[in-house]
């Protein structure tokens, strides 16, 4: 156990095996894929070395992964995977068992862009093609971060009963590394206590879960799960605060770039933000009043935090790296929803840095321009650094 | 980490805990549980409305009840047997017969002729298995039955002590009235003692048996002959009723040359003398006459007495009325049998019988008995060597012997099926009355009688006589003694048939056989040929009861039914019932029952629908 | 000699008064599947967890919120069936109960077809836990589709008599096998003594153990419902359904060797054979013939 607070240069993927470990997890099952290999590599280690007292299962694929975790969950036990691309599309079925469930499973998601044809590097389209399931995504932009957001995942996934995605960029976070400071043990015990579960799979108390239903009550069910997003809204920020209180680091819900009276922003997810910044500083020298946003907290999607963070009357570009074919960007067009009744804003959707391609600042200025000289379309994708 | 209280509320928890009053679809988002936990089990489903027909346990009879003359409840001592419970088997004996040991060595068994499993391997040794029950220290002493009602008073003459006799003296005496037999002979037993040799039916076994009836206060008083001592129509006035059973005694006469020599004997006679110790002289050469089991008996007994025997018989062994294992042990035991051959004449010199002619004959047409007719071949005449000649061709009954009144005569002649005459007290049964003319049959109709003399001495009873008849068959005494409340008495009550049984569950299984010591030399031993069975040997064969029609709790009901609709009434109850609300009427119970003791009922039909009951 | 009216011991567990499932649930009448859980239920007792996937059990069992079963069940999607009992077997060890049952329930076409892989995996790992498959050979709930268990040349909607299924049932017995995991046992609800002392053997023995029930479905293979029972004892005494166990994958033990009825008496009970000639009989015959040949020599050689 380690009983201080220190500071370990590891890789994104380490950052969540670490916080597995200290959240004292029960039960970890996983497949492997490329680039999540070496967060279970590194769980099965610590498995194997005493460090986590928690049962890993190496199963024969990612649908049994999940279905392991919900079963697991459905003791009351934590229970955790880790995947990428395929494997979480091929969990998509258990995705939406997990929630309907309601068992708050942790996934650590290493965005990998899905196939065909073969890729492993990075985009969101895996998880993007998820957003329906009622899972909630935090998505990560520094190994700090990885570690820290898998930690109140547990905490807020516990609490609201819905499972969580932990995302992080491939390659660019998964095997890079930085430092990342780990609190003490028994500050994460007392962040993060046992799970209480009144009811579950229970020899003493026996229930049946999931039995069949009929409209008149599938529907509550269902409204029953959207209500908990909106109350994991709420629970998201408090632990946001318990966590700062705790270790002084704050995770925000949307980081924003010098955004205040800011006339044209650009918003992303996850580590292409640091060419968002670039970009700014560089239109703002110019004297153009440019702005940045990241988006952490994907779902829950932060309605409230948006609205009060764009300024009024400012054009915001949002960077997608997913496509949902034959519309736009998926945040794009969720941005443009939020923001559309009160007309304050023009939202346009781009498409950036699919497959792996480098979102280079060049590219986030490129999205700057097309806003600024009116050459973006409105409706339609306006896809960044593509050969027509 | 705890839940967050508006997604799982403490109402909702509640509802998860101890269940919800309200339909979930009248509850609110918040008044449910996040996950669809469920909160109940399925037992209110209407599930019992699916059905179109519906099981229901129903007794139905095994044959070998209404097979059986005495009336004996003979799957139920069998089946108890195969329990373990050999003294709840015997008082079930018991119950109907008072001769158990005798029938379970002479009967001839008729309940075995109406088993069903004589369809699969064999018949159940039911016989043997009485036999065994019958030699049980239970049946020591009259303590095994128990007096069913207070003394009535009343006084019954019975004459004759046979097993007529003797069982409507022991059915009477169970009833409470005072009965009183006259026997024509030194000893009680009629055709027991003096018809049946010993070495079928031992002397000690038989006094064992008539013992018992005498302590329960039947008097037997020995050498008075009814017909010459006491006139029948005095008996009348002397006592309330009286009953006759004296057998049929008589010879039928043989009526050839040289039938009065005194090396002739009638069956009886010889019977009789042999068992009373002076077996008569016959010689070398001992000719029986006739196919019947006095025939036999007589064959049997001259041969142990040291002569070659030799039966004549004019149809062939096919046809022989005798037991067929009586004739097989006697050909065993090296008597000779002449089939299709009738008695010309004897043949005497000097006063002594040498031979005997006899005339071939040939089989015809069948006559009244379904049996071939025998045709004579003339000119096929044959001698065959003979110093002695039985004549058992049969007995009949002798009324005159027993009255002079013409109208009691007439009155024994038209009995009704209790042995009831137009006399007002008088009644008969037993060989005296003619049909079959066996121990079982004779034991029947005294149980008859007695029920009978019963209600005509007492006067009133709720049951007509007729339903006490099991199956069509015998009268049930233990029935009657019950007002008829006994479920094989039930109305309508169905006869099981071997296509009703379920014969998956009834492998074959080799019956037990009575272990038998034939004599092979003439020594005078009348010892008992016949050992009976071991109680291994009894439960092993007991074992092989279907119990046809009758729920043994066997389980495979409960085990099957996909419902667990299939229960017993309550925890202490051996009956089981269908829970209605629950059984959905796939009939696998009925078609599964190995032993047909449940029906399939159209659901509309109104009897005995077990309503809605709370498990 | 078998005497196969069960002894006191099994009606006692298996005839029990009010013990298993509730009544009430959606069963169809004469249900081998619903008639198979129950016996096993009452085998095995209340310490347990079942895992139902997609199946008519997952119907049977009841709408929300009532449930028949009494005890913990979760239903889980139709492939998931194994893993997720590993999961819950881990979620209890690492909690500290190492003592609940956890079982999963599947069909046949849960186990011969969508979950084998994972049925393998698990199987594989040795996970501690007893996986049933009650096997109607086909997809009964969905409206008698074919399965990898459907015989050869059996009726299902998707296999018209027109175009026949031309495979064999998969031999999921020999798959199990080749895993070598510790108990792997065949049983029929007709053989109530065999089928209990099975689940009871079954419950005591750690790691990864495989029932395989056979039961049959009235509407599905196309019977009178009254036969169910009758269908499922003439498959064992047929030899078509034989009963058997086998420990770590290599001592096999033939529980019952029936002097074989002839086939045609279990094929002609069930309308889905209806359209059988005497060819397609014989042809039945054989596999069922070699299949048996196959087992007694495995039989044979253990002892």
């Amino acid at each position: 156990m380690i009983s201080e607070e220190h500071r370990i240069a590891i890789t994104g993927n380490q950052a969540i095996a670490h916080a597995v470990r200290m959240a004292r997890i029960h039960v970890v099952a996983a497949y492997p894929i490329t680039p999540q290999t070496s967060v279970v590599e590194e769980i099965a280690e610590f498995c194997a070395a005493g460090k986590m007292d928690a049962k890993f299962i190496q199963t024969e694929s990612e649908h049994s992964s999940m279905s392991a975790c919900i079963g697991a969950s459905m003791t009351g036990a934590r229970a955790f995977t880790a995947t990428s691309s395929q494997g979480l599309a091929l969990m998509h079925e258990m995705l939406h068992w997990a929630v309907g469930a309601r068992t708050p499973v942790i996934l650590g998601e290493v965005n990998r862009a899905l196939a065909a044809p073969w890729t492993i590097l990075t985009d969101q389209s895996d998880s993007m093609a998820q957003r329906d399931t009622g899972w909630m995504q935090f998505y990560c932009a520094n190994n700090q971060e990885v570690f820290d957001s898998t930690l109140l995942a547990f905490k807020v996934a516990e609490q609201v009963l819905l499972p969580a995605m932990v995302v992080l960029d491939a390659f660019v976070l998964s095997h890079s590394t930085e430092a990342v400071i780990l609190p003490p043990q028994d500050l994460v015990d007392e962040y993060l206590p046992p799970r209480e579960t009144p009811v579950k799979l229970d020899p003493d108390e026996p229930h049946a879960f999931g039995g069949m239903m009929f409209p008149d009550v599938f529907m509550e069910q269902r409204y029953k799960i959207e209500q908990s997003m909106d109350i994991a809204k709420e629970v998201i920020l408090s632990e946001i605060e318990e966590w700062e209180k705790a270790t002084g680091r704050q995770l925000k819900p949307l980081y924003p770039y010098r955004i205040d009276d800011a006339e044209v922003v650009v918003m992303c997810l996850g580590t292409a933000f640091g060419s968002v910044r670039y970009a700014v500083d560089k239109l703002r020298k110019e004297g153009i009043k440019a702005g940045g946003i990241r988006m952490w907290q994907y779902r829950p999607f932060p309605i409230k935090q948006l609205k009060e963070l764009i300024p009024e009357g400012s054009q915001v570009g949002v960077i997608d790296r997913a496509v949902s074919f034959g519309i736009s960007g998926p945040v794009g067009s969720e941005v443009k929803s939020v923001l559309s009744p009160e007309s304050r804003n023009s939202v346009y959707g781009f498409i950036a840095g699919l497959g792996g391609r480098e979102i280079q600042p060049e590219s986030v200025e490129s999205v700057f321009r097309a806003m600024l000289e009116g050459s973006a379309d409105p409706v339609g994708i306006n896809w960044v650094d593509v050969r027509k | 980490m705890a839940i967050h209280k508006e997604i799982f509320s403490d109402e909702a928890l509640r509802h998860v805990r101890e269940g919800s009053a309200k339909p979930p679809g009248q509850l609110s988002a918040d008044e449910i549980p996040p996950m669809a936990a469920s909160w109940a089990n399925t037992e209110k489903m209407p599930v019992g409305g699916w059905k179109e027909n519906r099981p229901r346990y129903l007794r139905g009879l095994s044959p070998c009840l209404a097979h059986c003359p005495v009336g004996n409840d003979v799957e139920g001592f069998v089946s108890t047997v195969r329990e373990g419970d050999v003294e709840s088997a015997a008082r079930l004996l018991a119950a109907e017969t008072p001769l158990p040991a005798t029938c379970g060595r002479v009967c001839y068994h008729p309940c075995e002729s109406g088993c069903n499993r004589v369809q699969l391997d064999g018949s159940v040794g039911i016989r043997a298995i009485e036999r065994y029950l019958g030699d049980l220290p239970y049946f020591d002493s009259a303590n095994i039955w128990s007096q069913a009602r207070p003394a009535t008073g009343k006084n019954i003459a019975i004459a004759g002590s046979g097993p007529g006799g003797l069982a409507s003296a022991w059915a009477l005496s169970l009833l409470g009235h005072k009965v009183e037999i006259f026997e024509r002979k030194p000893e009680p037993g009629g055709l027991l003692l003096y018809g049946i040799p010993a070495y079928r039916l031992p002397k000690d076994i038989l006094s064992k048996e008539i013992g018992r009836i005498k302590d329960m206060g039947v008097r037997i008083n020995c050498g008075v002959n009814v017909g010459e001592a006491k006139e029948l129509s005095k008996l009348l006035e002397s006592y309330d009723s009286v009953f006759v059973a004296t057998g049929a005694a008589k010879s039928r006469d043989i009526n050839i040359k040289g039938d009065n020599n005194k090396a002739v004997y009638s069956a009886i006679e010889y019977l009789s003398e042999a068992t009373s110790g002076n077996i008569p002289e016959t010689g070398r050469e001992c000719i029986i006459i006739g196919g019947g089991n006095s025939a036999v008996d007589a064959a049997r007994s001259a041969k142990r007495s040291g002569a070659n025997v030799t039966i004549v018989y004019r149809r062939t062994r096919a046809e022989m009325p005798a037991y067929e294992t009586e004739i097989d042990d006697a050909l065993k035991e090296g008597i000779q049998l002449e089939e299709l051959a009738i008695p010309l004449e004897l043949i005497v010199e000097n006063g002594s019988l040498t031979g005997m002619k006899c005339l071939k004959t040939k089989l015809g047409e069948p006559d009244d008995s379904g049996r071939r007719s025998p045709i004579p071949v003339p000119g096929s005449d044959f001698v065959i060597p003979a110093s002695s000649m039985i004549n058992a061709l049969g007995e009949i009954i002798d009324k005159e012997e027993l009255t002079k009144n013409s109208d009691f005569q007439n009155a024994l002649s038209e009995l009704n099926h209790w042995g009831s005459s137009n006399i007002q007290g008088l009644f008969a049964g037993g060989d005296f009355v003619g049909g079959d003319r066996t121990v079982a049959h004779a034991i029947g109709g005294g149980k008859r009688a007695a029920m009978a003399i019963d209600r005509f001495l007492l006067g009133k009873s709720a049951n007509p006589l007729e339903s006490y008849i099991v199956g069509g068959g015998p009268a049930s005494l233990a029935g009657y003694l019950k007002n008829g409340e006994s479920d094989v008495l039930a109305e309508g009550i169905k006869t099981i048939q071997y296509k009703d049984l379920n014969p998956a569950y009834f492998p074959n299984v080799e019956r037990e056989e009575l272990a038998k010591v034939l004599d092979q030399k003439p020594d005078n031993s009348f010892r008992e040929v016949e050992s009976g069975y071991t109680p291994e040997e009894a439960k092993a064969e007991a074992n092989r009861c279907f119990s046809c029609g009758r729920c043994t709790n066997c389980g495979l009901c409960q085990i099957f039914c996909p419902e667990g609709a299939a229960v017993h009434r309550d925890p202490q109850s051996k009956e089981l019932m269908i829970f209605d609300s629950h059984c959905k009427g796939c009939g696998i119970c009925v078609e599964e029952c190995p032993r047909c003791a449940l029906v399939m009922e159209p659901v509309n039909k109104e009897s005995d629908v077990v309503k809605t009951e709370t498990q | 000699m078998i005497i196969r009216e069960p002894n006191k011991a099994t009606v006692n567990i298996l005839g029990k008064d009010h013990s298993g499932p509730s009544g009430g649930h959606l069963a169809c009448q004469g249900c081998g599947g619903a008639l198979s859980l129950r016996m096993a239920l009452k085998a095995i007792g209340n310490r347990c967890i079942f895992v139902i996937p997609a199946c008519c059990m997952a119907v049977i069992d009841g709408p929300f919120p009532v449930s028949s079963l009494g005890v913990p069940l979760m239903h889980i999607a139709f492939g998931a069936t194994a893993p997720t009992a590993t999961g819950i077997k881990a979620g209890l060890t690492t909690q500290g109960d190492n003592e609940t049952l956890v079982v999963a329930w599947a069909g046949d076409g849960a186990t011969f077809d969508i979950g084998l892989g994972a049925v393998s995996a698990a199987a594989d790992r040795n996970d501690d836990y007893l996986y049933v498959c009650y096997d109607n050979e086909a997809y009964m709930n969905t409206g008698i589709q074919q399965s990898g268990a459907t015989p050869k040349a059996a009726w299902t909607t998707t296999t018209p008599n027109k175009k026949p299924k031309t495979s064999i049932k998969k031999d999921i017995i020999s798959i199990m096998a080749a895993h070598r995991i510790p108990y792997i046992a065949t049983a029929s609800p007709s053989h109530p003594d065999d089928f209990l002392r099975k689940f009871q053997k079954a419950k005591e023995i750690k790691g990864f153990r495989f029932l395989h029930v056979f039961a049959p479905c009235p509407p599905g293979q196309r019977f009178e419902e009254k036969n169910t029972v009758k269908v499922a004892r003439n498959a064992v005494e047929s030899r078509v359904f034989p009963l058997l166990e086998i420990e770590n994958g290599e001592k096999l033990t033939l529980t019952d060797i029936p002097d074989p009825i002839p086939i045609k008496e279990y094929l002609e009970l069930q309308n889905r054979f209806a359209h059988f000639k005497n060819e397609d009989i014989e042809a039945f015959e054989k596999n069922i013939e070699k299949r048996w040949q196959e087992l007694s020599e495995w039989n044979r050689k253990q002892t």
